[in-house]
Order: structure tokens, then sequence, then C-alpha cells
């Protein structure tokens, strides 16, 4: 397969503050997925600013869903081809998220997670 | 049989070599005072470990540090980031040589966390007892993970980490071993597990005795209730071993294989040593050959981190990432087990990823052509090509300094009476001078 | 610089192992990674350098001057000699949706939501259970001008389901997951040369794995145009006469040092390519070839046309490999990206056999288009398809001799245990009798067990 230059990425910036100059770093996380498992490189995070990649090992495609439990909104990393990368730039709450993709019966053959956000 | 040590002058030039061979090249003047030392002051010093200074402005990319753990390419931006700024480079090319050695790829164990984690076990078990640094691969959770180290139990060995044990990390293909011992090898190997937590991964390496296989086999025809560690020590003491160790070293640092003598001499210190990695190195890096000898080629990541390290440049973009990939060489991502393949260092689209890396470096020095004042830049055709050379502190042949001065005579010459122009060339043909060294077969190589 | 901050992994994977001479990974049955299987066995480790532009395999040329090798491959060229085109539809396109069976009694049943009306797409000719999917037109209008073979079912036995060993397997030309040379390789081995690295020409910015030699040096190419040096603030004259000092500091390719002789070989091999390629480049930089047809403005219609103009420019090559546009691994939602994908593709190859007709070169050149596997029968709930069986191969040129090989099976007794198609076709049969009719060669020399295969008659 050729070197494909295209990223999937997902840039939520509604609620970036105008005055970013002395924000803290954001939080990173790295989520690996393959068929069919999530795995995280951090089990908890800072609350505030994050960026989450995801990193596609496998051989199909895989998206990224988070949600916090007992929220509404889904944050999303759109489908990565196998090889590549995409990520998603928000502010998160505290609490306890799910991630999961939403692909196929992907989530229930194992493609699911939880985050902490201290 | 005494081993041969390099007696001639030991100068400039012979550090820098050795700065290149053994690390990733001189900072400024660096070589001048590890000149200043001789060779055994220069060797003992690049041998000292300890504790990392790392010198110089830390890493920031898009204004922000580097997440090694948790962003694709930033492991390879992390570890190029101590290659420039180490103050221990003989510790950290050997912890590349070891990556190349005991090759682990990402590819597969798909934790940035534990390829990192198995690196700094090189930086810090690498000129220790070759043995002792066996048995930490051996049960290395990266390790473990790329060659089926986990999938290996009581009644269904894994042959994957016996057979590479063996063929690529102590004795060679074919080396005085069989495919039974590849098989009762693996069997002394069972017994490692980790938990898979759901959601984050491979956790709680270790090793359970009630997935051994604690029966007896016979390996090198000697039986015994072989365990993992037992499982090294045969192969260590096998005697394909020092053999295999002194030539496989010995070839990280000089292109040609060593005479009989050396060899000889080599295989005996190691041994008399106790398996020193640091003795059989210490004899490699005062070698005639190593100062006498061919030149090498440069690893692209040595090529890289040399440049960066030479002009006391940060890492501070992403493209060393693609640009890596374009050379061949993207750290935690080697193609499989045995390594590099080197004989791809350099070919004619290599070449250009290293063009291309040049031109990446250089851009943030680059005069512009409009905002340079005259006078900033000389106009005479030799002074530019010194001071494109200068600006590198590499030494260059007589004939490639014939080409880029025919160069620079050229474009100088089409600026003749012509105001715009000799303003413009100037900076222009020195920018081009600086890439054209950069390029120089010279620099490519050590 | 062209530019990229992202990877593929399966590029990594196969670029870094896949080199002519040391062979490609092996690879165990359902474990995508070569890891472990360590291919490259090197006694000793020795750093000396291969020479180049034989961007692979250049050792076997010890220390020859390849530079010489480049200027007369593109000089004298093989005017009139066979070429074999292999463009690879990466992810395992489906069979049922490309061909579809909208004639046969389970189609609906077990494509519900997939499933294409009869007045969808154009009639097969070749069997009348049959229909191209739409975005296929242009390879119906080649059907039915006889430049096309259709091999409807297309495959081997004990089908495997990986990706990558499927692929691999197509790739060697064997069902062998140890096999360490693509069966293109082998071919060139037998027919190559030892100083013409543009025989087996990779479009692609890897060496795709079916163009692996043993013996032979094969190049990669992404495009003409993509091999350029320039410097940062450098226009004008001092940009002009850069190229041309990059060929100088290849003086030192007589240094009594090896290496370093080698290394300025390197550049000045850079320097010949670049002038060989440099004739379809224009002064502002773009790729001037003057194609004879219409491709479509992506890369794959300008690798094509690409490689159409090195053709009629008699540049030496043999076989050419290259990756087709499209992304086939269509688990869910898929009717967009087929439709996508395959237009691609079809478009792309009418325009080339076009401008090979153009050009009056059609005669001497066959396009073999194929996918790793076809897809699982019964669609899944996300309205996609999951990995399968046999699948749709097309062989094009204007020496084809039939429409079409081998049945189509139809989806009651036509599918195995796992609902996936049966073949009737081996691609093995596909490749000995090419390599036999084609090239004029024995296919046992290529092909592992070819004396067993069947031999279909597909040219001459």
């Amino acid at each position: 397969m050729r070197l494909r230059l295209a990223t999937a990425t997902v840039l939520a910036f509604a609620l970036v503050p105008a005055a970013s100059a002395a924000a803290p770093a954001p939080a990173r996380l790295q989520v690996s997925g393959d068929e069919f498992s999530l795995a995280l490189s951090r089990a908890s995070i800072r609350k505030g600013l994050a960026i989450i990649e995801l990193v596609n090992y496998g051989e199909d495609d895989h998206d990224l869903a988070l949600r916090r439990v007992g929220g509404a909104r889904t944050y999303r990393v759109g489908v990565v081809e196998p090889g590549q990368t995409g990520s998603l730039e928000t502010r998160l709450r505290p609490g306890r998220f799910t991630l999961w993709c939403t692909l196929a019966d992907h989530r229930a053959r194992g493609m699911r997670a939880t985050l902490t956000v201290r | 049989m005494p081993l041969p040590v390099y007696t001639g002058s030991f100068g400039s030039v012979q550090a820098e070599r050795l700065l290149w061979r053994a690390g990733f090249g001189p900072r400024p003047g660096e070589e001048r005072a590890l000149a200043g030392k001789g060779l055994d002051g220069a060797v003992g010093q690049l041998l000292t470990t300890g504790p990392d200074r790392l010198v110089g402005r830390p890493p920031k990319v898009n204004g922000r540090r580097l997440y090694p753990l948790d962003k694709f390419g930033h492991d390879h931006l992390w570890w190029l980031d101590r290659m420039v700024r180490t103050s221990r480079p003989l510790t950290e090319r050997m912890t590349l040589v070891w990556h190349d050695w005991f090759a682990t790829s990402n590819e597969t164990v798909g934790s940035q966390r534990l390829m990192i984690r198995q690196n700094n076990m090189f930086r810090r078990s690498g000129l220790g007892s070759f043995p002792g640094l066996v048995l930490r691969v051996t049960s290395n959770p990266a390790m473990l993970l790329y060659l089926n180290g986990l999938e290996s139990e009581k009644g269904a060995p894994n042959e994957n980490y016996a057979r590479e044990l063996m063929e690529l990390f102590t004795l060679g293909h074919g080396a005085g071993y069989t495919e039974r011992d590849v098989r009762e090898q693996a069997r002394a190997l069972t017994g490692f597990t980790a938990h898979y937590k759901n959601g984050y991964g491979w956790v709680k390496f270790r090793f359970d005795r009630n997935r051994h296989d604690d029966a007896m086999k016979v390996v090198f025809a000697k039986a015994g209730p072989y365990g993992w560690k037992q499982s090294v020590k045969l192969t260590i003491e096998h005697p394909a071993h020092k053999t295999f160790f002194t030539r496989k070293l010995w070839g990280y640092f000089i292109p040609e294989p060593a005479d009989d003598e050396t060899q000889a001499a080599l295989e005996a210190l190691y041994v008399q040593s106790g398996y020193s990695t640091k003795q059989v190195l210490a004899a490699i890096l005062k070698h005639p050959q190593l100062y006498e000898g061919l030149r090498m080629v440069k690893p692209p990541a040595v090529y890289l981190a040399g440049m960066l390290r030479t002009l006391g440049d940060r890492i501070s973009t992403e493209d060393w990432v693609w640009l890596s990939i374009q050379a061949g060489q993207l750290l935690f991502y080697p193609p499989n087990v045995s390594g590099w393949n080197e004989d791809r260092w350099l070919d004619t689209s290599t070449f250009q990823a290293r063009w291309n890396m040049a031109y990446r470096v250089l851009k943030k020095h680059a005069y512009h052509p409009d905002h340079t004042k005259r006078g900033e830049v000389p106009t005479d055709p030799s002074k530019l090509v010194d001071r494109a050379i200068s600006f590198w502190g590499v030494q260059v042949s007589d004939s490639t300094r014939r080409a880029l001065l025919t160069y620079a005579q050229k474009t100088m010459g089409a600026a003749v009476a012509d105001d715009d122009r000799q303003r413009k060339f100037p900076p222009m043909t020195l920018n081009a001078l600086r890439h054209l060294v950069a390029a120089s077969p010279e620099m490519q190589t050590s | 610089m062209n530019c990229c901050n992202e990877f593929s992994r399966s590029t990594l994977l196969r670029r870094a192992v896949a080199e002519a001479g040391n062979g490609l990974p092996a690879i165990e049955p359902g474990m995508p990674a070569p890891a472990g299987t360590g291919l490259d066995r090197r006694q000793f480790l020795s750093r000396t350098l291969g020479t180049a532009l034989t961007v692979y395999g250049a050792s076997a040329l010890g220390l020859r001057l390849l530079d010489d090798g480049i200027a007369r491959a593109a000089a004298t060229g093989g005017k009139g000699r066979r070429v074999l085109v292999s463009v690879f539809a990466p992810g395992g396109w489906d069979s049922l949706s490309l061909l579809y069976p909208t004639g046969d009694p389970r189609y609906r049943k077990l494509r519900d939501s997939l499933a294409l009306k009869p007045d969808d797409g154009p009639r097969f000719r070749s069997d009348a259970r049959l229909h191209w999917h739409p975005s296929l037109k242009p390879l119906a209008a080649l059907h039915a001008r006889g430049r096309l073979t259709v091999f409807p079912a297309i495959g081997y036995s004990h089908p495997d389901q990986s990706h990558f060993t499927s692929r691999h397997f197509w790739e060697v030309g064997a069902l062998d997951p140890q096999a360490g040379t693509g069966w293109l390789g082998r071919l060139l081995d037998v027919i190559g040369t030892e100083d013409n690295a543009m025989q087996g020409l990779s479009l692609d910015g890897a060496l795709l794995p079916s163009l692996a030699t043993a013996r032979v040096p094969v190049a990669t190419l992404a495009s003409p145009g993509d091999y350029r040096f320039g410097s940062h603030n450098v226009w004008d004259v001092p940009g002009e006469l850069l190229n041309n000092a990059i060929g100088s500091l290849g003086a030192l390719a007589s240094d009594p040092d090896p290496i370093l002789a080698q290394a300025a070989r390197t550049v000045r091999q850079a320097d010949g390519l670049r002038q060989q390629l440099g004739r379809f480049v224009g002064k502002d930089g773009q790729v001037h070839i003057n194609p004879k047809a219409k491709y479509p403005e992506t890369d794959f219609g300008r690798r094509l046309s690409g490689l159409a103009a090195l053709l009629d420019a008699n540049f030496p090559i043999r076989t050419a490999a290259l990756t087709g546009p499209g992304s086939y691994d269509t688990h869910a939602d898929q009717q967009g990206p087929l439709q996508d994908g395959a237009g691609q593709m079809a478009e792309g190859l009418a325009a080339f056999q076009h401008d090979l007709e153009r050009r009056g070169i059609a005669g001497r050149v066959l396009t073999l288009v194929w996918s790793e596997f076809g897809r699982r029968a019964q669609q899944n709930d996300s309205n996609g398809t999951d990995h399968g069986a046999a699948g749709v191969a097309f062989l094009m040129g204007t020496g084809v001799r039939q429409h079409m090989v081998g049945e189509f099976p139809g989806l009651t007794k036509g599918l195995d245990r796992d609902g996936n198609l049966r073949a009737t076709s081996d691609f093995r049969s596909v490749y000995a009798s090419l390599v036999e009719q084609w090239f004029g060669v024995d296919a046992d020399r290529v092909i592992p067990d070819a004396r067993k295969m069947p031999r279909m008659r597909l040219v001459g």
C-alpha cells in the first residue's frame, strides 16, 4: 500500500480560550487499535485540553468514540485506515470515559476501554 | 596474541572519525578536545558510563514538548534528541547497536511505552556483560511480545525466540545447533506470561513456574532440566558464540572483517574478560583498522543527528519522522528481527531522502537573498567555498572542493556586471554550497 | 519537498523487507507481521554499500558502474519487447458487487441492503447472470472490444482470509508463507539482465513485493517528476546550476577508498537518474509526457500515463507493478468507497489502454488487475462485507484471447462452508500461462509446481 498522506484529524477548538498563552500543555493519550482490542498509553489523564491519537495497528479500518459516563456528548476520531493515525483535540471534564470503535461489531468484539480524567 | 593498537598520530582527524563511529559526530571543537587526551584517554572517556547530561535546548515541536509515549513519531524524536544532545555518545550509539542487534519493532509490540522501556534497558546495560544483557533481553516485555514469548508455554512451546536467540543474537545461522536444539531451547524458555488488561494492553510481565516446562531437555547434546537462564547460559558458552559476538560487534564499527590474528585475540579477550562488551569494544576502538581502514556510511539516524549536533540545533519539527522513513530508518521500527539492512543506507532513493534531510536542517540557517546585507557574505568563490565547508566543520577532498569551487565560480561569473545579482547570488551560492557539502560523499561517510 | 506527517504501517513493513536478493518476509499464516521470521540471515555484517540505482538488488552488481546501465537502458531500450503490468487492488475487493450476479436467485437474499438492480449496470456479455458495477462501464466497453479477459471467480484452494497472507500468496505466486521472491521477480531472474534496474519497475514509493528478485536488480520510481533536487533560498542561475554541481560531487567515484567511491557513485547515479528522467520534466518542474488519452486526475492516472510515456520512449521495462486506487476492505458502508475506488480504477485502466493503442505500442503490453481475495457472499449488518475467498481479476491488452476464463460458480453450489465464493480459476495457472505464452519461458522455472497447474489460453 502506498504511503498515504492524509490524516484523519478532528479538531474541536470551540472551547479553547482566546488567551491561551499561559495555558498548560495539553494532556495526551495514544490509543492503539487492532482486531479487536484497544490499548491506551495511560489509564488516566489530567482534565482540560487533551489530544487523543488513534493509531491503527490492525488490518481493518477503525474509528474511536469517547463519551463521559453519564454524559451526552460523544467525541470522535473519524475512520482511520490501517497504518494511519488520526487525532482529536478537545477539552475533557473529570470523570470516567468510555472509549470504543463504532464500526461494525468491533465494540462487542473487544474494541472498548475506559479512561479516567482527573 | 596481542591485539594490534593504533600507534599513529591521534589528532583531530582521528578523533573526528572516532566520534562518528562511536557516536554522532563532534560538537564544534569536540574533536580537538578529544584529540588532546590521546587515544587511550579518548577511548576511556567514551567508555565511561554513568548518568548522561543532555546539553542544549530541549525539543520543542509546534510550541510543545514531546510526547514520546503518547504520540506517533515522538518516540523517534525523543531518541533523536538524545543522540543530538548526549554527553555519553558511545552509550547512545551502543543503544542503537543493540536496537539493531536485538531488533524489536513497535509494528508488532504496539506500545511506545514498552519500546522506550526496552530502549532505556539497552542504554543502562549496554556496556556491561553481554550475557547479562541477553538475560535482560530474554525477559524484556517488548521482546516477549515481538517474538511470541508470551505464547510459549509448557506443552505448546513457541520456537520463535529460541530460534532467533541462537541464529541472530548469539551464534549465527546454522552455527553448531540443530532443529532439535531449537525445539528443546523453546521448551527451556517457556513460562513467561503477562496479563492483558482490556483497554490498557499487556501488564504484569512475569515468569510463571506453572507455565514452564521443567522436564529434561537435551540442548547441544547435553541433558538437563534447563530453564530460561540456563538456556541463555548454554548459548553463551557454545563454542560458536565468541566468534559470532566479536565479529558482529566489530562489524558495527569497522567495515571489513578483522584479520585472523585480531579475530583470535578478540575472542580470547572476550572470554577472559568474562564476556565483557566494554573490553572488546575498547579493543575495537583502538584498533588500527578503525583509523587506517575504509570509511563507513553513516546510518540515516547518525547522519541526521550528527548534522543537528554540529549546528547545535534542537529538535523542533516532526518532519524528521517522515524524512527518516524516506531515508530508511525510523527508530523503533526496524524492518524485521535481523535489524536494518545497511546495504540500503545509501542508494539513489535514500540519497534523495538525505538530500531532503539536509534541506530541512539548512532551512533555518539559510540566508535570504533579498535580506542579506552587502558584505555579510563574501563574493569571492573560494571564500564562499571555505565558508560552506567550515559551516559543517568537515574535511573534504580536493576533488569535492574543486566541484564546489566550479559551482561558485559559475554562479558568481553569471553575476558580473549585474548589480542585483551581485547582491543576491552570494547568499544563494552559499546556501547551495552548504547543501552540496552536506550531500558530499565525505559527509555521507566517516 | 513533498511532505507527509503520517506513515503507512503496511508500507513501512513491506518496503523495508521486500528487497531483491534479500527476499520477502516469510509470513506465518494469520500473522501479519514478519516478526521473528528473520529473513535477512547475514553471516557477517558488512557495512559496505550496495551500489545504487539498482535501488534494489544492487549488491549483485558489485562495483560495476550502474550509471552506464541506466544510460544504456534509456538509450537502447526495449523496443518491441513484451511487458506485463501488475495492478493491485488493495483490501480484497467485493467481486459480487463489481460483477454482480443479479440473475442469481440468492443474490438479493444475501445482499439485502447492498444488492444492485439489473438496470444499474451494463450486462456482462459472457454470462447472462452477471452485470457490471455501474462504475466499471469503461471496463465493460473494453470487454466488448475484446480487450479484456475476466476471471469471475479466481483464487486458490484452502483460501486464507488474512490480507497479508493472501496478498503474499498472490505476490510470490505460490501458497508458501516462506517464499522469499515475487513471481515477477523470479521471471526477471530468468529473462532479465544484471545491469538494467528498469526491467522491473515499481511505480510506487516502495518496491512492490511481486517484483522482489533473487538475482537481478529492479527499481522503484513513484513518478518521473518526483526525482528532483532543490535547495532553500536558491533560485535563478544558482538554482539552475545546482543540479550539475550535484553530479560533479560524484568525482570521487574513483577514490581508492571503495566506500567513499561508492558514496560518490551513488551521488553520480542519482544525478544520472535525474537527467534521464529529466527528459520528462519541464523547466517549470512539471512532468510533460504528452499522454495520448485523457487520464483521470488521480495519482493512479499520473503513474499510468508516466508508465505509458516511459514505454513509448523505449525504456527497457519488462514488468511493472503498481497499486491501484481505492481501498477495498469494505467492512462497513461499502457502496461509496467501492464506487469511488472502482470508478477511478476503471477510468485509469481504460485511459492507459487507449494511450498505449494510440502510441502504437499496445500490442506489447498486458495488464493484470488483481486483489488478494473477494468478499463474503452474505453481507454483514453494517452495509459492508467481510473477508471472503475467490474474487475477480482482469487481464487487459490487445493481445488477450478470451472474454472469460473460469465460470461464475453461482451462489448456491458455488459457496464453500464459510459462505465464500469457490474459485473456478487459480491465479497460479494464470501466472504459469502468462510466463509461457507472453514471455516464452518455461513456467517451471518461475512458478513452483507449475506442471500441476492447468494452462489456459490467454494470449497469442
